[in-house]
């Protein structure tokens, strides 16, 4: 239990393109590199952090023992960037040795492992940040060299793994389209991935999506036992909704005075669109 | 080169002395207003005119002005504080060399008897009125007047104890200052009363009532003075003008020790803390322990980069009135700040007081960045204030705040 010492922040902030964030501070940079170490490794420029940690924050010694740290005897950019990104998380101050290490860990898995997962990891994390843009690129990322290793695979038992994977995929593309409110654009995915390898997932999705109707066909592969514990779970769903922050944000928005109100709500609205228009 | 000024506002009389010279100016702190035209007097003049049916007298006009009073003369009715403010640029226009004008006032010091509440704000006023920057004046006590005429002396004066005894038509007062060498900084420490004795000095017009005033500060001397080894006492005050009326009083304080006679004591303690504050390098370097001084460090302990550092908010002996401090934290896996006080003296030991962060979000440890901020809005009063940052864009600061109060 301690009482950390933060510096002043920065006059002119570091930009995080891909969080969408401008990070004015050390201790937001640590946030960042910590709770997205994925992103952080695939956004952050290394002499670009540097230079900000230099002459927007005065770090100079910080700064030149991380260029040191960078240059080490990292084999690749990418594990140079990695060991500079742990290194200003552990010289910082702002999170143990025992942390600092464990995101290093993770950044090494992430390195290690095939395009396919750090894509998909990648997707997901974005997705959690609401850039639902980036999420789907990196989705569309994933589906596309999934695709290929099907269309390559040797065996039949290894092609059928692979296109549940595609379906798993699209079923994810369909969240995030469901998230801007393109259900037209979601349903489209939802066949994908029924054309790919029909599953309990994409089933399970339309339903809850309320697209099915009794005599459509949809519904095929549902038992009235699963329906009725989707019809259940949409209904935790939605309870669960009506707690989340972003409900709870747009419900203080739509409390406040006339033009506070305007200018909250307008800039939840303008977040979205900036998403949606962005999204091919 | 910029001018250091002193000035004691009293009740009755007010005295300017200007830093390097001599003699100090005194006159009633009353003000007179022509009775057909706008036009002021202070002091004498002031008494003249009234005497002579020319104008109008306000009296007691610090008091007045403390308490927000009003005075009405040839039907327009005035604030009192703006009675003290024309009195105020009067009695410092007298003192100022011919040819130099206010704006060349480097360093102002006002003392009061006491300085807190309406009195402190009063002469505040009456000062900035003066249009100089805020960082030229400051308020002070009589006590930390009396220390700064005491250090600015021969150290002989306060090798042990030194007191003052200060009579005038408000009362009797008594001071005392000494130096505590044995603390972790040198401090001078200083602490003033007024005592019950004190009396009309109408009574020293007779040779009865000179004999009961005599008789009244030897019992006081002897009380107060009792087991104690003193260097020097002052005396000062319009009633010790003539010591020939207190003969016993007089041989009792010229026991091995010096006795010293000063008036305008105060105001040229004033300005010899305004002297000190035109110098690059202060010719104090003691830690001023009174009423108008913070008695104790105010600290937390924090994490500076790895390294646990105790972060100073506030340092015993500076003018409370003066001592501000801010500084942003992010709590580790804690939902309190502990202040730590630690008094200057050898008396008190030092004490930690919580305060716990209530109502702020509920966030991922680390991600609420707090802004803290101590004033001190009277003497040993400490003013906190923690404010919600947030974590920049990540998590944006909420209202969230907490005020609390400690006393030092």
């Amino acid at each position: 239990m301690s009482l950390l010492l933060c510096q002043k922040d920065a006059e002119n902030p570091f930009y995080s393109e891909t969080l969408d964030l401008r990070l004015w501070s050390l201790q937001e940079l640590c946030y960042v590199i910590y709770n997205h170490p994925l992103l952080a490794l695939r956004d952050f420029d290394g002499n670009e952090l540097l230079l900000f940690l230099r002459k927007e924050l005065g770090l100079s010694a910080l700064s030149d023992r991380l260029a040191q740290a960078g240059k080490g005897n990292a084999a690749s950019p990418e594990e140079a960037g990695a060991a500079l990104l742990t290194a200003l998380l552990r010289e910082s101050g702002f999170y143990t040795p025992a942390e600092a290490e464990a995101c290093r860990s993770r950044m090494e898995a992430y390195q290690n492992g095939a395009p396919e997962d750090r894509e998909h990891a990648e997707g997901l994390s974005l997705f959690r940040l609401e850039r639902y843009r980036l999420s789907e690129e990196s989705f569309r990322r994933e589906l596309a060299i999934v695709s290929e290793q099907a269309r390559r695979a040797r065996s039949g038992k290894e092609r059928d793994a692979l296109l549940v994977r595609k379906a798993d995929i699209c079923c994810s593309l369909a969240a995030v389209r469901v998230r801007l409110f393109d259900e037209a654009g979601a349903l489209r995915l939802l066949a994908e991935a029924d054309e790919a390898a029909p599953g309990e997932r994409a089933a399970r999705f339309r339903y809850l999506l309320g697209k099915t109707a009794p005599d459509d066909g949809a519904e095929a592969g549902l038992t009235d036992e699963e329906k009725k514990s989707l019809s259940g779970q949409k209904e935790t769903a939605r309870q669960q909704a009506l707690l989340s922050p972003r409900y709870r944000e747009a419900e203080t928005a739509a409390a406040l005075p006339q033009g506070k109100r305007e200018e909250a709500l307008g800039a939840m609205l303008r977040q979205w669109k900036k998403e949606y228009r962005r999204m091919k | 080169m910029a001018t250091a000024i002193g000035i004691d506002l009293c009740g009755d009389d007010t005295t300017v002395h200007i830093s390097g010279s001599e003699e100090a100016f005194t006159l009633p702190t009353v003000i007179c207003r022509e009775r057909e035209t706008e036009r002021f007097s202070v002091g004498e003049e002031a008494y003249r005119r009234t005497l002579d049916g020319e104008g109008v007298l306000v009296d007691k006009l610090l008091r007045l002005a403390e308490r927000g009073g009003t005075a009405t003369i040839g039907g327009t009715c005035y604030k009192a504080q703006e009675l003290l403010n024309l009195f105020l640029r009067e009695a410092v226009s007298r003192v100022l060399p011919e040819g130099s004008d206010v704006s060349e006032i480097g360093a102002l010091t006002v003392s009061v008897t006491a300085p807190k509440g309406g009195a402190r704000e009063a002469a505040l006023t009456a000062a900035r009125s003066l249009g100089l920057p805020a960082d030229r004046i400051r308020v002070i006590g009589h006590t930390e007047a009396m220390m700064y005429y005491i250090l600015s002396g021969e150290q002989a004066f306060y090798h042990n104890t030194a007191a003052l005894y200060h009579l005038t038509e408000e009362g009797l007062f008594y001071y005392e200052m000494q130096l505590l060498r044995g603390v972790r900084r040198v401090s001078a420490a200083g602490d003033g009363m007024a005592l019950d004795e004190g009396f009309n000095l109408d009574i020293l017009k007779t040779e009865a009532g000179r004999k009961l005033g005599d008789s009244i500060l030897v019992s006081c001397a002897g009380k107060l003075m009792a087991r104690k080894n003193y260097s020097a006492v002052f005396l000062t005050g319009k009633g010790f003008a003539d010591m020939d009326c207190f003969p016993q009083f007089r041989s009792f304080l010229c026991r091995r020790r010096r006795v010293l006679s000063e008036t305008g004591l105060f105001a040229r303690g004033a300005s010899a803390a305004s002297a000190d504050r035109l110098r690059g390098k202060t010719a104090y370097p003691y830690v001023f322990l009174c009423e108008s001084r913070l008695p104790a460090d105010i600290s937390i302990s924090v994490m500076n980069r790895k390294r646990e550092e105790q972060l100073l908010l506030a340092e015993a002996g500076q003018p409370w009135e003066e001592s501000t401090a801010q500084a942003e934290l992010l709590p580790c896996r804690q939902d309190y700040i502990d202040i730590d006080i630690t008094p200057a003296n050898r008396t008190e030991q030092k004490r930690t007081v919580r305060v716990p962060l209530r109502g702020f979000p509920k966030r991922p440890d680390r991600c609420t960045k707090i802004a803290l901020s101590v004033s001190f809005p009277q003497a040993g009063t400490l003013r906190l204030c923690v404010k919600d940052r947030g974590l920049g864009e990540i998590f944006p600061a909420s209202d969230a705040c907490v005020y609390e109060e400690i006393e030092i």
